[in-house]
């Protein structure tokens, strides 16, 4: 066997930027530079491999290649490039992703500057105690400005800055410079060779041929083919690993992981989440078995009923909910039936991102076709007989009457932000019910806030309202605290006197009547004129608080149709028929799709 | 040689034919005096050579007359335009003959001339009658100079009334076409508008609202700003009033704007909505024709001719393919299109014979649920096997024609 790679010659690494700045073509390029790609491959931008990511330029999993570099002092380097997911949704993914790295480099755009986004990533990196390397890139550009952008990034980030590395990614300037910067600038790994194997879990997903793969970070002892080894969350199961490897990009083959290394293997798990971003790997044998820190159990959060829209789509529906669950571990959905909808899914996702990426992954890659009602945080309910019940959706709260106590879930967030924000980040947190926890200055120029916030008030639009009173650069991260009492109602919405259990929602009393009055506008705008008056009520219990109509239109019938007309207008009718076919029959009542996400939309 | 027997009466409604095996042919005489505001029919407002164009009429009959099956005979013969009653009586004399030479005319088929009240006098209808026509559509529109002038109409009320008096002379049959629902018309207006066309006494009436179709006049100006039509609502409300107006006048109301006396309904335009096939001739005329090829899905196809008079013209006297398009019609097509234009009429759908014909394509269940549900809605009534519009029926005819679309996707089987 060969010798084992030294751990003193490991770098591992991840890439910060803003979405412009060109994090993707600096990865090529470092792809290319150490021959890992031709030049015609890397035109894909190989490391974000879904479609999704890249029209949407978010990376949602995590992925790492390990590079081959030569240094100018003539040393081989083993460099693993970790690419992290870029979300609030996912800030615990990219948590675990860092801690996999010892360094990063930060990546600025000349002539932009630091992006708020940027510094999200910035401050989870400093928590992991990372060494951050400031790379100024596009600097072929006119409009490029090196030296104010050193001193911008040593007063907003707050680091120095004299070292900053000068590169043009597009033309390939500098690269090199990063390389070096990368091996000498950055501290190797840690770890015991000799120890018993441990390693964390960055990422994991699942391959239909092999099972679930486990992009791990080896933090002790080696890992080999044919190793039982057990998980920190799961001493019940054991597994047998089959193949071990690196991607350099293309996945290859290796005999083991070291201390120290990254790379993937697969032990015919069958569900991901028996492998959950974060738990730590053990040798089946070992003695110790203290597990990595920083594990949480990412649960839902947001909870939404998705439906076909016609009944006939179920089963399809089910189908590719199952195998999305497959590759997902913070996505669970169990059966719904809905008066309104019929039988669907209720969804639970980690946010309202999440909720939109497995939403369009659904239309796009099974073509599905969904009615998606409003997103809900989980409510806690104590009844009279004491018993408690999770409430994922609304329209499942109990009665008044036999309902003792109702606690909504709280965060806490933590806002990071330039100074001269810190007035309206305020003022809108407590607009949204939060209670500050925290102000703290780091340095003269940032400040970071904490506040426990209702999770409802954060769920739907915080983050766009926070990024636009920060001018964008503020960056928010939160992590589930509790429960918390407040006093809660359920909103209904009847149409002609029925109540359409798919669109009930549950609010703060003191903002009931306002939403319910949006609501009932809203859905005036949305429901089109039928063939009698439509009632749209608001009501909380028997009350109701809020009432608009729709008037009904009187005629519908072409005044003439005769042996010429009958192609043209079979063709016309039959364009009305697929557009009716995406409405929803409620009663006698056909409700257009977007108004199940109406209560979504109250605040536009 | 030729008949000029009236039609015979048409059954009664109570009795309507369940299966429309009878054939019929459409003549298009596209030229007109001058283009109305309201019409996107093909027409064509140039000098034309009336002995042309029926040779074309006569040659593109011979080549295509083959296709029209005609187990049961012609029973309708219908000269539209354009403005057919600038067509020489002799040569609409000619062409009639020569159908009757060639195909099954039957006695007391129906043979209508749509005829301009401008273009018309009490001479030139009599030679008409006397070549074998037995009906006359007359366009009136209007009896009021204020409507006329606004549909672009260049004859008088006077002129309308007194055509309408030369055409009942003849001894055909009389029907007249009446547009209602104009801007800012109150329901005095329209009333009065009847009650003129009422006192002539015609056989048929068929009272239609004013839609402004794209690409005419009226739409240009409605772009403008110049012209604001009645809103829909407001032309529901008059639609009311005249089918009650006409009812109690004794007409029965027997389509959603087609409205006669008992016996007088038309043949061939009930014929469109009954689903039996038809020839068209003359530029831009459509038929519907069945596919006799041994096909497993295409069961008719319907074919639009070259538009354009002169091009048709010099088509069909060179003896090319005159069609500017076919269009296969499946079967699944077929009976979506039987479904979407049946319950325009008061006949309405015969489940038993529906259902002997359709119920190998179509889930029975599924089909009769739709019906139902528009039952529920008070838009149809069934009677036995008979599955009628209401009144309410014709004013949301087309919200009937899109439900029982998606029947037909629902219910179809697919073999």
């Amino acid at each position: 066997m060969a010798a084992d790679f030294p751990i003193e010659r490991i770098r591992n690494f991840s890439i910060i930027a803003h979405i412009d700045h060109g994090k993707s073509t600096l990865a090529d390029r470092i792809l290319e530079f150490t021959g890992a790609l031709s030049e015609r491959e890397s035109e894909a931008q190989f490391l974000d491999k879904m479609d999704l990511e890249r029209e949407r330029g978010i990376t949602i999993k995590a992925q790492a290649v390990r590079l081959a570099y030569t240094s100018k002092a003539g040393d081989v380097y083993q460099l693993n490039l970790i690419d992290t997911p870029g979300h609030v949704d996912f800030a615990y993914e990219v948590s675990r992703s860092l801690a996999a790295c010892e360094g990063a480099l930060l990546v600025v755009d000349a002539a932009q500057g630091v992006e708020a986004q940027t510094l999200a990533n910035v401050y989870l990196a400093l928590e992991q105690d990372l060494e951050i390397v400031p790379v100024i890139n596009k600097i072929d550009l006119p409009s490029a400005r090196p030296d104010e952008i050193r001193e911008e990034i040593e007063e907003v980030v707050g680091l120095p800055a004299d070292e900053a590395v000068l590169t043009s990614a597009k033309t390939g300037i500098g690269i090199e410079d990063v390389l070096e910067a990368v091996v000498h600038q950055m501290l190797p790994p840690e770890g015991d060779r000799e120890a018993s194997m441990k390693a964390l879990v960055m990422d994991s997903w699942y391959d239909p041929y092999r099972g679930v793969i486990c992009l791990i970070r080896v933090v002790s002892g080696r890992l080999r083919v044919r190793e039982a080894i057990q998980f920190g969350t799961n001493w019940q199961k054991s597994f047998e690993v089959l193949e071990i490897g690196c991607f350099t990009p293309h996945s290859k083959g290796l005999d083991v992981l070291r201390a120290g290394e990254v790379g993937f293997f697969a032990a015919s798990i069958k569900d991901v989440r028996d492998a959950r971003v974060g738990d730590t790997v053990f040798a089946a044998e070992a003695e110790d078995k203290e597990p990595l820190p920083g594990f949480r159990d990412v649960k839902p959060m947001v909870y939404a009923g998705f439906f076909p829209i016609h009944n006939s789509g179920y089963e399809a529906l089910r189908d590719a909910l199952e195998k999305l669950r497959l590759n997902d571990a913070a996505f669970s959905f169990e059966l719904e039936s809905s008066q309104a909808l019929g039988f669907g899914f209720r969804c639970g996702f980690l946010g309202l991102l999440h909720m939109n990426i497995v939403q369009e992954r659904l239309e796009r890659e099974f073509g599905a076709e969904l009615i998606t009602t409003s997103p809900t945080t989980v409510y806690r309910a104590t009844l009279a007989d004491g018993a408690v019940i999770m409430i994922h959706n609304p329209a499942e709260l109990p009665a008044s009457d036999v309902l003792e106590t109702l606690e909504e879930p709280v965060v806490m967030s933590r806002v990071h932000t330039p100074a001269e924000y810190v007035g309206a980040i305020m003022k809108l947190c407590e607009d949204r019910r939060g209670i500050q926890k925290g102000l703290e200055y780091i340095g003269e120029k940032r400040v970071l806030l904490s506040y426990e916030l209702p999770f409802a008030e954060v769920v739907y639009d915080f983050f766009d309202k926070m990024k636009t009173v920060s001018r964008g650069y503020a960056s928010l991260d939160y992590e589930p605290t509790g429960y918390n009492h407040a006093p809660l109602v359920r909103l209904d919405v009847l149409l002609n006197g029925d109540r359409v259990d798919a669109l009930s929602i549950i609010v703060h009393r003191d903002r009931a009547y306002e939403r319910g009055k949006i609501l009932t506008q809203k859905l005036r705008q949305i429901i089109p004129r039928q063939q009698f008056d439509v009632a749209i009520q608001a009501a909380i219990g028997a009350k109701i608080i809020a009432r608009e109509t729709v008037k009904a239109y009187r005629k519908d019938v072409t005044a003439k149709c005769y042996g010429g007309d009958i192609s043209r207008k079979r063709k016309l009718l039959e364009r009305q028929k697929e557009g009716k076919k995406r409405m929803k029959q409620v009663g006698a009542i056909e409700v257009p799709q977007e108004a199940f996400l109406s209560v979504l939309k109250v605040d536009e | 040689m030729i008949s000029t027997a009236l039609p015979s009466v048409f059954p009664e409604l109570d009795h309507p034919p369940a299966d429309i095996e009878d054939a019929a042919i459409y003549v298009h005489f596209p030229y007109c005096a001058h283009k109305c505001s309201y019409c996107d029919f093909n027409s064509h407002a140039i000098a034309h050579e009336d002995k042309l164009y029926a040779d074309a009429i006569i040659q593109e009959f011979d080549q295509r007359s083959h296709l029209l099956p005609t187990p049961k005979g012609v029973s309708s013969i219908y000269f539209g335009g354009g403005t057919p009653s600038r067509w020489a009586p002799s040569q609409v004399e000619r062409v009639i003959q020569h159908l009757h030479a060639s195909v099954p005319i039957n006695h007391g088929a129906e043979l209508t001339l749509e005829v301009n009240p401008e273009s018309a006098t009490v001479e030139r209808l009599e030679q008409y009658r006397q070549a074998g026509i037995n009906r006359f559509s007359i366009g009136c529109q209007s009896f009021s100079s204020e409507y006329l002038t606004q549909l672009g109409r260049t004859h008088s009320a006077e002129n309308a009334r007194t055509v309408v008096q030369a055409a009942r002379s003849t001894g055909a049959y009389v029907s007249l076409d009446l547009i209602y629902g104009l801007p800012e018309q109150s329901d005095d207006g329209a009333l009065r508008d009847l009650h003129q066309g009422i006192a002539l006494d015609p056989h048929h009436i068929s009272a239609y609202t004013l839609t402004i179709e794209p690409e005419t006049v009226l739409a240009r100006r409605v772009r403008l700003g110049t012209f604001r039509p009645m809103p829909d609502d407001d032309q529901a409300h008059l639609i009311e009033m005249v089918s009650e107006e006409l009812m109690k006048a004794g007409y029965h109301r027997y389509e959603v704007s087609s409205y006669a006396k008992r016996g007088y309904v038309a043949r061939h335009n009930s014929l469109y909505w009954l689903g039996g096939y038809y020839l068209g001739l003359g530029a831009g005329a459509h038929s519907y024709l069945p596919e006799n090829e041994a096909n497993q899905t295409i069961v008719a196809y319907r074919q639009g001719n070259e538009r354009a008079p002169d091009r048709y013209i010099a088509k069909a006297l060179n003896h090319d393919a005159i069609h500017q398009f076919q269009e296969p019609i499946a079967l699944r097509t077929a009976l979506a299109e039987r479904v979407m234009l049946v319950f325009r009429s008061a006949y309405g759908l015969n489940m038993e014979h529906w259902l002997q014909r359709t119920s190998t394509h179509l889930n029975v269940d599924v089909f009769t649920h739709a019906l139902e549900n528009l039952r529920a809605n008070g838009l149809l009534t069934r009677e036995g096997s008979w599955w009628r519009p209401t009144t309410k029926g014709f004013l949301y005819n087309d919200f009937i024609a899109v439900t029982m679309l998606q029947a037909i996707d629902d219910a179809f089987v697919q073999m």
